[in-house]
């Protein structure tokens, strides 16, 4: 009963507390979920990647799709090689994370050295 | 040795083992010394292999979702026999999602390396190092096998292009 004549007393200040409150709640899940989601890793938005932003490849989004209907002659397969290769080749012909980066010879942590 | 011991509590037993096999702590005093330059090289690595799973993954989900789900489709949709296509294509979508788990692990585990103070902690760092190669091993390996599935996708489809071409040779023959 207090607390409700206390807002009824100064509506505004507590319309404002319960709107940030609100917020607080809000962007508190927002992040949980951006966090748990695994949505995290993928966000080079983060000032730590602004130096390699401009390495994502961004030629992924333009391509067309491969038509789903049709006759599947040794043309279309052509037509799909021709979009299937080069894609296969940006992800097979790198060393991926197999390098060895970390390795105590690449960070000088040799013992002869 | 006993500061040692103590400092990797918190530790992975693997990489207690690792750093416990070092010896005579030269690998330890060696973190020490060259502390600024490691932490340079491990935030580079974690900043690289950021945007190669950013690329990679763009590039696995159009493999997937645009090229071999729509050729699967177009298969059944001819009546030619997918099975081949659907299994390889199957594994690769089993292994993307092995691919985002297994990296989330090894980012958790960078992070974790990128917060170690190894001026003060340097035997803490070295096993946190030890335990990040492991994870981006894991990493290296799911991804190798997505790449031999796109490998064997890509030999069908040449195989089977192949294939269509000689019955396509042998339909004209018979009709001259």
């Amino acid at each position: 009963m207090r607390i409700k004549a206390l807002i009824n007393k100064y509506k505004f200040p507590a319309f404002l507390i319960g709107v940030v409150s609100l917020a607080v709640v809000l962007v508190g899940i927002s992040m949980r979920i951006y966090y748990v989601s695994g949505a995290f890793q993928l966000d080079l938005s983060r000032p730590e990647y602004e130096p390699v932003r401009s390495r994502i490849d961004q030629a992924a989004k333009k391509h067309n799709e491969f038509p789903t209907q049709g006759e599947l002659t040794p043309q279309a397969l052509d037509d799909f090689l021709s979009q299937y290769a080069p894609e296969a080749d940006k992800v097979t012909s790198s060393n991926g994370f197999a390098d060895d980066s970390l390795s105590n010879a690449q960070l000088g942590l040799d013992k002869g050295r | 040795m006993m500061t040692i011991g103590a400092l990797l509590s918190a530790t992975s037993v693997g990489a207690q083992e690792m750093v416990l096999q070092t010896g005579d702590g030269g690998v330890l005093a060696m973190v020490k010394q060259r502390c600024e330059r490691l932490q340079s090289t491990v935030r580079q690595v974690h900043t690289d292999d950021s945007l190669l799973r950013v690329n990679a993954g763009q590039v696995y989900n159009r493999l997937s979702g645009q090229l071999m789900a729509r050729l699967n489709s177009r298969l059944a949709l001819n009546r030619i026999d997918s099975t081949a296509f659907v299994e390889v294509s199957g594994r690769l979508d089993g292994h993307r999602g092995e691919f985002a788990k297994k990296h989330t692990a090894y980012d958790i585990d960078m992070t974790e390396l990128s917060n170690i103070d190894c001026k003060t902690r340097p035997a803490e760092f070295y096993a946190g190092l030890v335990k990040v190669r492991d994870s981006r091993k894991e990493v290296a390996s799911i991804m190798a096998s997505m790449n031999r599935a796109v490998k064997e996708y890509q030999a069908a489809v040449e195989q089977l292009k192949s294939r269509l071409a000689g019955t396509a040779t042998q339909e004209q023959h018979h009709a001259h």
